[in-house]
This record gives C-alpha cells, sequence and structure tokens, in this order.
C-alpha cells in the first residue's frame, strides 16, 4: 500500500487517561487516535470534518519518568470562574524521547505536514515536537498475520489484544464544549513488546513494526 | 435482573466498555441480578445501598467522596433514602442533564455530570477548571453511574488502597471480581463483612501474583486453551478517592512476562522456582529473619514463618517482574549457593529480555568450556576475574583468554567464531554485565550439575552489579 509517512519528535510527551483527573496523572504509553487527528488539525490549521480516513500510526520513547507540576485550582461563582485560585502540586508521568510515525493515505493530510499552521505538541503545551524529515512516500507491505504489532493502539472488543486497556475517543467535535466521538474500548500496545494477531496489518521494515490502520469514517 | 424501566439501556449496564471501573461495576451488577432475578435496576440499587449502610456502615470513603453515603452530614436510614432518591432521579431524567456523547460508552445520550462523589477519581466540583470549557464534572450516561455504584462490591483493600486486576482476557477480569463478590456475599451471610474486602497481601505485585495462581488452578477454560494464554496481559489500578488524597498507581504485567510466570509454574520448574522466589520475601518487622531453604520457611532465634504468613510479605522478585525490571541479579547471586535450572534462565532471556537464543547457547558452551578445565584452582580463578569485570573490555580480554587458551589446547574448531562474536556476544546495545552474569549463571550451574564445590570469596563485584541492577 502506498502511504504517506510523516515522523514527529519531541523531548517529551504525555497522554492522559481521560476519566482520571484527580491525583497522580499516569501516560498512556501511545497516544489515541484523537490526539492524532488532532495533530493533523493543527498542521491544518483548521478542523478538518473527514468523512473518511484511513490512518495508521506507530510511537515510541525512550523512558518514563514523574514530574512534578504546579497547577493552579480555580474556585467557582455560579458555574463562572472566580477571582480564588489556589496553587497545588500534582505528580505527572510523561515519557522522554517521543517518536511518532504517521501513515496516512491522503495526500491532502499529508500536505497539512509540509507547512504546520500551528505548533505540534504531543500531549500538554510543553511537550512541543518537531516534524523530522518532512513528509516522505513509501509502501508497506501487507501481513495477514502480524506478529510485531507494537507502539499503536488496536480496537479492542475485536482482537482483545494485551495491553492497557482503555476507554478512547477518536475524534472531538468542534462545538463548545467539545464533545467526544466513536468512544470504544482499545488496547494500548507499547512499543517494547510485540504482539501478534490474525488482523491485517502493514509492514514498515524500516521500524520492523506492523502497522495497524483505523478506517475511520464520521 | 427485571426489565421493566424504559429510561434504562439495559445492554449498557453490563456490556465491556474498556474502563476499568465501569466494566468492574457491570460485573457486579451481573452477579446481583443473578442473586436476585425478581428485582429491577432499582431494586438491585436498594440491595446493595442496603449492604453499603446497614453491613459496612458506609465505609465507601476509598471510592466516594461526599457522596450519599459517604457524607458525614446523613446517618443511618438517611444515607439509604437520600441514595435512593439520587438514584431514581438520574432514572426518571429528573437530574440536570445535556444531550451528547458518553465519553465512556461512545452513546448518544442523556449525560449527568459527575464527580468525585459518584465517580472515582474524577475532578473535584469545587474548582472549575478541572474539566474542559469550565463543565461541573464528566458527561456520562445514567447506565455509566449506576454501574460504578456497584463497583465497591467487587474489588478488595490491599494495604492502604483498593487494588483492581483487569485483563484483556475478559474471564480473567470477570473472575477477579466474581471472586470478591462471592467472598463478600459469605461474609455478609456470616456477618463477618464490615467493610470492603480486605486482602492480607500487603502490596499490589504479592496480590497480583496471589491472584495469578488462584486464577490459574480454578480458572480451567482459560487455562486449558493454551492459545489463549500466552497473550494475557493484566493491569492493576492501586487507588483511593479518600478526601484530600486521591491517588491512583497503575502497574502491567505483560503477556510475555506472564506466560514466563506460567513456565515457571511448569512441574519441571516450579521447585527451582519456588525455592528462588521464597528466598525473596521480606518484611521490615523481621529484620534478621533468614530462608532455610531446606525446611522453605523464614526463621531466627524467636521466629518461624511458614509459607501461609510470608507468602504476605513484600517480594522482590514480584515487584520487579511487575515494574519490568531485570531479576538477572538475584538469579546470580541465587545460583552461587544453589542448583537453578538453566532452562528458565533461557526462558526468562529470551521471552522477556529479548535475547538472541544463539547467545544462550554460546554462553551454555562456554560455561562447558570453563568446567572443562578440571583443576578447581583454575575455574575459581576464571570466576574470580570474570566477577571482577567492570566493563566491555574486561569482559572481552576474558573472552579473547579462553579464545587463545582453546587454540593452543589444538581443538579442531574455534571455541568463538568471528560471527559468534560480533552478532551474538557483543552486539551493538548489549549490555556487557548481562552476558557477564550470564557466563557466571552458566558456569554455577555447571560446578553444581558436577557436584564441584568452590570456595568462592565474596567480591567487591558482586555488590556493585547488584546496585548498578538496581538503579537501572
Amino acid at each position: 500500500m502506498r502511504v504517506f509517512k510523516i515522523d514527529i519528535t519531541s523531548w517529551t510527551a504525555s497522554f492522559r487517561y481521560p476519566n482520571l483527573i484527580s491525583g497522580f496523572q499516569p501516560t498512556l504509553e501511545v497516544p489515541p487516535v484523537s490526539t492524532v487527528l488532532g495533530l493533523i488539525n493543527a498542521a491544518a490549521g483548521h478542523y478538518v470534518a473527514h468523512s473518511t480516513l484511513k490512518l495508521g500510526y506507530y510511537f515510541e520513547y525512550q523512558s518514563k519518568a514523574v514530574d512534578l507540576e504546579t497547577i493552579y485550582q480555580i474556585g467557582a461563582h455560579k458555574g463562572m470562574p472566580s477571582n480564588h485560585a489556589k496553587s497545588n502540586i500534582i505528580r505527572r508521568e510523561f515519557l522522554f524521547e517521543a517518536f511518532l510515525r504517521l501513515y496516512v493515505t491522503s495526500q491532502e493530510v499529508a500536505d497539512y505536514f509540509r507547512s504546520p499552521v500551528y505548533p505540534i505538541v504531543l500531549g500538554r503545551m510543553n511537550d512541543l515536537a518537531s516534524i523530522a524529515g518532512g513528509v516522505r512516500e513509501c509502501s508497506l507491505v501487507p501481513r495477514d498475520h502480524a506478529d510485531q504489532l507494537r507502539g499503536q493502539v488496536v480496537p479492542f472488543s475485536k482482537h482483545q489484544l494485551p495491553g492497557q486497556i482503555q476507554a478512547l475517543p477518536k475524534y472531538f467535535t468542534d462545538s463548545f464544549p467539545r464533545n467526544n466521538l466513536g468512544v470504544e474500548p482499545y488496547s494500548v500496545i507499547g512499543h517494547g513488546q510485540g504482539v501478534s494477531a490474525r488482523l491485517e496489518a502493514f509492514r514498515d521494515e524500516e521500524k520492523e513494526v506492523d502497522v495497524y490502520f483505523h478506517d475511520l469514517s464520521f | 435482573m427485571k426489565k421493566t424501566i424504559e429510561n434504562i439501556a439495559y445492554k449498557w449496564l453490563t456490556k465491556p466498555t474498556g474502563d476499568p471501573f465501569v466494566d468492574v461495576g457491570g460485573v457486579v451488577m451481573d452477579y446481583f441480578a443473578r442473586l436476585h432475578p425478581g428485582k429491577d435496576v432499582l431494586g438491585l440499587i436498594e440491595s446493595m445501598t442496603d449492604i453499603y449502610v446497614n453491613n459496612w456502615s458506609g465505609k465507601l470513603n476509598a471510592f466516594f467522596l461526599n457522596s450519599t453515603i459517604t457524607q458525614p452530614a446523613f446517618k443511618g436510614q438517611k444515607k439509604i433514602d437520600e441514595t435512593l432518591k439520587y438514584f431514581k432521579e438520574l432514572i426518571q431524567d429528573k437530574r440536570a442533564f445535556q444531550e451528547g456523547y458518553c465519553r465512556i460508552t461512545g452513546r448518544k445520550t442523556k449525560l449527568f455530570y459527575a464527580g468525585r462523589d459518584n465517580h472515582i477519581l474524577s475532578g473535584s466540583g469545587t474548582f472549575i477548571n478541572f474539566h474542559s470549557a469550565f463543565e461541573s464534572g464528566l458527561t456520562l450516561s445514567k447506565e455509566v453511574l449506576i454501574r460504578i455504584f456497584f463497583v465497591p462490591f467487587g474489588l478488595l483493600q490491599v494495604s492502604d488502597k483498593i487494588a483492581l486486576i483487569q485483563s484483556n482476557d475478559l474471564e480473567v477480569s470477570k473472575y477477579f471480581v466474581l471472586k470478591n463478590c462471592q467472598e463478600n456475599i459469605q461474609g455478609i451471610a456470616t456477618g463477618a463483612s464490615e467493610g470492603v474486602l480486605k486482602s492480607s497481601l500487603k502490596n499490589p505485585a504479592s496480590a497480583l501474583f496471589g491472584f495469578i495462581d488462584d486464577c490459574v488452578s480454578d480458572l480451567k477454560t482459560v487455562v486449558d486453551d493454551r492459545s489463549k494464554l500466552k497473550d494475557i496481559a493484566f493491569n492493576i489500578y492501586h487507588f483511593t478517592n479518600f478526601g484530600a488524597s486521591p491517588e491512583v498507581q497503575l502497574y502491567h504485567l505483560h503477556s510475555t512476562a506472564f506466560r514466563f510466570y506460567l513456565t515457571c509454574l511448569n512441574p519441571r520448574y516450579r521447585d527451582d522456582w519456588q525455592g528462588f522466589v521464597s528466598a525473596h520475601y521480606h518484611n521490615s518487622k523481621f529484620k534478621n529473619i533468614k530462608f532455610n531453604r531446606t525446611s522453605a520457611v523464614w526463621e531466627d532465634k524467636t521466629k518461624v514463618a511458614k509459607y501461609g504468613e510470608y507468602k504476605n510479605w513484600s517480594n522482590s522478585i514480584y515487584n520487579k517482574l511487575l515494574l519490568n525490571q531485570p531479576i538477572l541479579a538475584e538469579i546470580l547471586n541465587w545460583s552461587k549457593k544453589y542448583p537453578f535450572n538453566f532452562k528458565i534462565v533461557e526462558i526468562y532471556q529470551t521471552h522477556i529480555r529479548n535475547m538472541d537464543k544463539h547467545t544462550l547457547n554460546k554462553i551454555k558452551e562456554l560455561a562447558d568450556f570453563v568446567i572443562r578445565q578440571k583443576e578447581e584452582d583454575k575455574i575459581k580463578r576464571t570466576i574470580t576475574r570474570l566477577r571482577g569485570c567492570k566493563s566491555t573490555h574486561e569482559v572481552r580480554q576474558v573472552l579473547l583468554k579462553w579464545v587463545g587458551q582453546h587454540y593452543q589446547n589444538g581443538e579442531q574448531t574455534p571455541l568463538i567464531t568471528l560471527e559468534e562474536y560480533t552478532q551474538y556476544l557483543f552486539p551493538e546495545g548489549i549490555n556487557w554485565r548481562e552476558i557477564r552474569d550470564l557466563l557466571l549463571i552458566g558456569i554455577y550451574q555447571k560446578l553444581h550439575e558436577h557436584q564441584m564445590q568452590i570456595a568462592l570469596e565474596s567480591s567487591e563485584g558482586d555488590k556493585e552489579e547488584e546496585t548498578e541492577t538496581i538503579n537501572q
């Protein structure tokens, strides 16, 4: 399959568990689909209303650590922010030396990354990332029985692959407040150990990884 | 469960969602519905509330902050009345809601706000910027909020927090919850249940491996299907939603580590493995206690702890497997004193450390070569030199010396070929300590096999190696 490859790197990255709000903030080992679609929007400079999208990606990092972070908690008055804010310290887990490779079949989506409009971040605003090596076109070889699925998320219900199991969104609306779209359970498979499964994937020989492609429709 | 309420999507009371807490609640609801087939959702909530309030005295503080059950202003029957009032209003859509997509089930439906009173580890309602767009909480469907209410009955307390074990194998996840439910029901029947089920185990690692042991022996359907076994992984959420100190610690046991552990329980390896693991328990209360390998007890002058007691202590091997940290230093120290099936080391290195089988085969050949020297003094000098190595260069020097000796002995084939040296023993990125440790483990095992007793001096290098491995 002919695809466009885009490599994104950053010093740090963090992808929150969507429903753990209080206390320690762990990071997922791979960004959810919605985060990747958010990156595409940032590169495009606008909300992209995809009708369908074929997307694969692979994420790896060098190590994981915990940082102390100051947060500001703002008080409420009749449902609106008040002038009362107090600081607190929380522990946030983060990934170091992050690498994300996107695989897209759409020329239009790939072109967004040739000259991104907004900064690309892998998590929060301090996880500033850069596009390394531009957009490259290449060919991936199909595999019926993937044995190197790693560094990606795969829908859980059909394959039940090992990993962190989480309900994750595919996308968000551009309304205010934003609504999550297409939430479903995913296996979040870290890049460290490859998983095998009878599903169609495409081999990226450069990374020795089998990439699962999400066929998204909205 | 009776299904008479129109405003409930019954399927979503039990369907797996991927959210660990909601899925536990679903299993408990299913279990409870089977216990009370004549009751509808509200009837089940009423029964559960009765247990929480009357049997457990409302002690759900690790789950819900200032809920209708935990807030101090409500006492006794008031807790029950307020809880039922809340759920009736929720089911009848009489509480504030908005239309949208539930962030856990993904369904488009009526959404209600969730905070730390009705959801675990949500944001505080006091502070407005805990949620996007200054919303009052997470927006969830009523089915999810109902499921969350049932969560405490399916979990257990390990040390000072609650433990939740989730697996990609749904039967395994379910087994964990059902086991806790059954123990709770028995406790309630005998009057022994006074709160959330408590584990005698002191940390999440012991709880997980204890659970796996139970699971392996009890859950025949899963274990018998060997093809399913190889891909089972575990996630542990060790959490509390208590007061001002909500906290969660996550642990992940990779499927490879689980596979390795299962292999160690195989009768061929079990005795060696159990002896090794048993010697790595520790309890800060007993500082001078030592493991007696013959009787498999921990003892000192005044205390003898049998397995039933020390299995509750912390175990450094389990902790490291759970944290994906290497255990080779421990195996090395153990091998010095006791026979330990090298096959376990091979499985560990290939499955968990991704080591090439050729490397391990070569290491076994090299260990054979050392032992073939026969003279104890020579073997002792070799071991001492290897133990003293502090760099790749020094390990290489030792190996090159062996290559020279082998050649001078007039052997027909080389001890190490150029390919083996570059591709398997010292490929790019290899950790020289791992090679050195494996060589030593291989040599110690050969000594045990040949029943050769060599008096080894304790080396500074050993202590250093141990520290460095721990710090990796």
